[in-house]
């Protein structure tokens, strides 16, 4: 069963290949280059997981995670982190789950298969 | 303590002075005091004298009365009686008469006034003996009555009375001088009593006086022989004792006395040295060049003033040790200022050479860790970014690259996918190459290959390989060279890299349909490059700040258009190294951007990074005169003792006035000058030593504002090489070798 995902990514040419992925693994994907964009793509689209990367302009990964799981559909809603570092602490505790970059591609058709299955 | 010795002499001298005036005055008042007093005296024994012979005189008188009366006496007798029995008495006193009278004239011979009377006697007396004759011969012839008659008549008596009369006044006189003398005599003895006394007791104050001034002076001498022995003693004991080696000698130069410190760094016993020349105990020679260095005591002598050692001389001991040593000699003079020996003190330096090489050790050490924990901040935040800019094409590639896997038939998806991987390797490579350059510049291993290089070729590859790129973004490019060659002593990739950063980075921020203008040409010795673009700009504040390695812009789209931010440091140090310098500026934000290099035709300036530094100890600035001038105390010294550690003959400045003073006596070969200093600076220094005679030294800049315009100041003002702070110690004294080597 497909996933509806979230990826907010500001390096275009990477957003782009994870979203062409996702779709392949058979998962609905929509691609937001910056923070801002994104609540509003999440409040239409209603999410199942969020692809956030940590190091956005302006409003970052951290606080863009906070403001997605005050939406309605936000508890319930897949929260996993990209970033750049191994250090999980530079990630907020909204987040489920941390990724660290390049991601490991097969880790995450796995976590995203696990959760379709649920 | 000297001064007492000094004084105490003076002091005696000038009570022996008082006391010998005091003496003689008290000899010549005792002198006129005892003259008085005899004179008084011989008065007295005069007055005396003449008393006695008043009183012969008085005696005389009634001697003479007596016998006129013994004559008359007998006359009246003999005419009474006729008796012969009276003429006896009356013919004695005849006789004795003329002999009175005569002894009374002797008598009072010194007073006329007397010798008168006694004159006006004798015919007085001489008339009554006649007329006594008379009545005497008529008696004696038998005429007893004529005789008495006559004797009645009266004229004897009256001759008689007169006489007596003249005699008395005579004696009354004689009376009355006896009394005067008398008194006279009374009073000159006492008076001659009085100056006894008081020449007696002058005498007792002259011989008081004197012994209290002798016990004085005994004292004195004694207590400064007391002192002079207690001193003496003190400084053998303290010569002796004290913690550096001393020697002194006489005035040519011979040994006469060692502390055992002195002993034990020579290996000479003082017994054994004592009477040897200086030189033979004291050998001492230049630690590098092995040359024996002049005895201080042969300056001293010389010179007559206290001298200090040259630094690294080494004392040669009798046993063969070599002890480092600092001394300094000088004159030993006597009360009047002549030389008597010199005095020479030096002391180990083993353990001062140590510790200073520890500190010099420590202050590198810590002016590299505080350059590290600096650089280390910069570091940390340059790496959140790099690993940012790294892993992102990473990712693109990867997912892409999973695409191509999953779908390989789908056209529009593998193209996509290769225009990916193909930038984003591109991209890394780029990211690469500029942190590899980085590194290089980090480490001071960023080496120009310098040739001969036509920039006008090098623009025109540049421009061709950034076509793609600028045609992607319908940007317009202006080109202008308004000469067909354009040839610069430089690197030639380098330069070309130079290009290639301004335009890339033109392109990076001037949005779609932009322009870009670039233009090349010759200005003045300098080619003048600049890149122009209609793009993003920046707050004119930041003209400089955007060359900072590491520096990079927070706004979004300086994230957007990715990259380290490093091309625009890199670009600012390989003009620097050309001894160029490159401009930015800005109208402000949006309004467009220019960016101007000039790299001068043929570089005067030396930078750091173009004189390779050789094995360091291989550097050798003996001899090597050196004018230092630094305002900062703590970069002075840390470059004095890199200097000096090398051999060089260091004279300092902490100004540009305090420079020029010294530049007669230092003669430099190399000035070494910081450039920002308060009042005058480098380039008001640089432009009086150009004024000045002689030959013109080599001048090194150092200045911690190594950006452009200062290095391209300090190109036209002469300098020779340009150091930016911190350097290492070895880049100066590389530097200083290159110029020398190069002369």
């Amino acid at each position: 069963m497909g996933l509806t995902v979230l990826v907010v990514e500001d390096h275009v040419e990477s957003a782009d290949g994870l979203a062409e992925l996702l779709q392949l693994w058979g998962h609905c994907a929509h691609v937001v280059y910056d923070g801002e964009s994104a609540l509003p793509v999440a409040r239409e689209v209603r999410p199942d997981v969020a692809l956030i990367d940590i190091g956005l302009p302006a409003m970052d990964g951290n606080a863009l995670a906070a403001e997605l799981r005050a939406l309605e559909m936000g508890p319930r809603m897949l929260l996993v982190a990209l970033t750049g570092y191994r250090d999980a602490s530079v990630v907020c505790p909204e987040f489920d789950r941390h990724l660290e970059k390049p991601v490991v591609l097969d880790v995450l058709e796995r976590l995203l298969a696990d959760r379709g299955a649920v | 303590m000297p001064q007492v010795d000094a004084r105490a002499p003076g002091r005696a001298r000038s009570l022996s002075r008082g006391a010998i005036g005091a003496i003689g005055g008290a000899a010549i008042l005792l002198t006129l005091v005892s003259v008085a007093a005899l004179w008084q005296q011989s008065g007295a024994m005069e007055a005396g004298d003449a008393a006695r012979r008043a009183l012969e005189i008085q005696r005389q008188v009634v001697i003479v009365r007596q016998h006129i009366t013994d004559v008359e006496t007998g006359q009246r007798g003999f005419v009474l009686t006729g008796e012969r029995a009276y003429l006896e008495p009356y013919d004695r006193g005849r006789g004795q008469i003329p002999a009175d009278l005569d002894r009374l004239r002797r008598l009072t011979a010194s007073d006329p006034e007397q010798q008168r009377r006694v004159d006006a006697l004798a015919p007085m007396v001489t008339a009554k003996l006649q007329e006594m004759a008379g009545t005497v011969d008529l008696r004696a012839h038998g005429d007893a009555e004529g005789a008495l008659d006559l004797v009645r008549s009266g004229v004897g008596k009256d001759a008689m009375d007169r006489i007596r009369a003249d005699l008395d006044e005579i004696a009354a006189d004689a009376r009355g001088a006896l009394q005067d003398l008398l008194d006279e005599r009374t009073s000159r003895g006492r008076r001659s009593a009085f100056f006894i006394v008081l020449g007696n007791a002058l005498a007792l104050l002259v011989v008081a006086t004197a012994a209290w001034i002798l016990a004085r002076l005994l004292a004195r001498a004694l207590a400064a022989e007391a002192r002079r022995r207690e001193s003496e003693a003190r400084l053998y004991v303290t010569l002796r004792s004290i913690g550096d080696a001393v020697i002194a000698t006489d005035h040519d130069g011979g040994v006469v006395f060692m502390n055992e410190v002195a002993q034990r760094l020579t290996s000479w016993s003082e017994a054994d040295a004592r009477g040897k020349p200086l030189a033979d105990v004291f050998a001492i020679v230049n630690e590098q060049t092995r040359k024996t260095v002049e005895s201080p005591v042969d300056r001293v002598i010389r010179e007559g003033k206290i001298v200090g050692l040259a630094n690294h001389t080494v004392l040669l001991s009798r046993d063969g040790r070599e002890v480092p040593i600092d001394d300094s000699g000088a004159p030993i003079r006597d009360a009047d200022g002549a030389l008597m020996g010199v005095v020479l003190v030096f002391r180990d330096v083993t353990e001062r050479n140590r510790a200073e090489a520890a500190r010099r050790q420590a202050m590198w050490a810590e002016a590299a860790r505080a350059q590290a924990e600096q650089a280390n901040e910069a570091k940390d935040a340059f790496l959140a970014v790099l690993s940012h800019e790294l892993r992102s094409p990473l990712s693109a590639m990867l997912a892409w690259t999973r695409v191509l896997e999953r779908s390989p038939d789908d056209a529009t998806r593998r193209a996509r996918a290769l225009a990916v991987l193909d930038h984003s390797i591109k991209v890394q490579v780029n990211l690469i190459n500029d942190l590899l350059d980085v590194s290089r510049i980090v480490s001071g291993k960023f080496d120009l290959q310098r040739g001969p290089v036509d920039l006008v070729k090098e623009l025109a590859e540049c421009l061709d390989g950034l076509q793609p790129a600028m045609r992607a973004k319908g940007l317009t490019l202006v080109r202008t060279a308004t000469v067909p060659r354009l040839v610069v002593d430089g690197d030639a990739p380098r330069l070309a890299q130079v290009m290639r950063n301004l335009v890339d980075n033109a392109i990076k921020f001037t949005p779609e349909d932009g322009r870009i203008e670039v233009r090349l040409e010759a200005v003045g010795g300098d080619a003048a490059f600049s890149v122009a673009d209609s793009g993003e700009g920046f707050e004119p504040e930041l003209a400089t700040v955007i060359f900072d390695r590491f520096e990079q812009r927070s706004d979004p789209h300086s994230r957007r258009h990715g990259g380290l931010g490093l091309g625009l440091a890199i670009v600012r140090h390989i003009v620097l190294e050309h001894g160029g310098t490159v401009v930015a500026s800005s109208p402000g934000p949006g309004k467009g951007a220019t960016f101007t290099v000039r790299i001068p035709a043929a570089a005067t300036l030396r930078t750091a990074a173009e004189i390779p530094v050789p094995d360091e100890e291989a550097v050798d600035l003996h001899g090597v005169r050196v004018l230092l001038v630094e305002d900062d105390a703590d970069w002075r010294e840390a470059v004095v003792l890199g200097l000096e550690e090398r051999g060089a003959e260091v004279t300092v400045a902490a100004s540009v006035p305090e420079a020029l003073a010294r530049f007669p006596e230092a003669r430099p070969q190399v000035v070494v000058s910081d450039i920002g200093m308060p009042q005058q600076d480098g380039f008001d220094l640089i432009a009086a030593i150009r004024k000045l005679d002689g030959p013109p030294p080599r001048i090194v800049a150092m200045t911690g504002f190594a950006d452009g315009a200062t290095r391209e100041d300090c190109r036209r003002s002469g300098f020779d090489v340009f150091l930016a702070k911190p350097f290492e110690p070895g880049r100066l004294v590389a530097a200083i070798g290159h110029l020398l080597a190069a002369r």
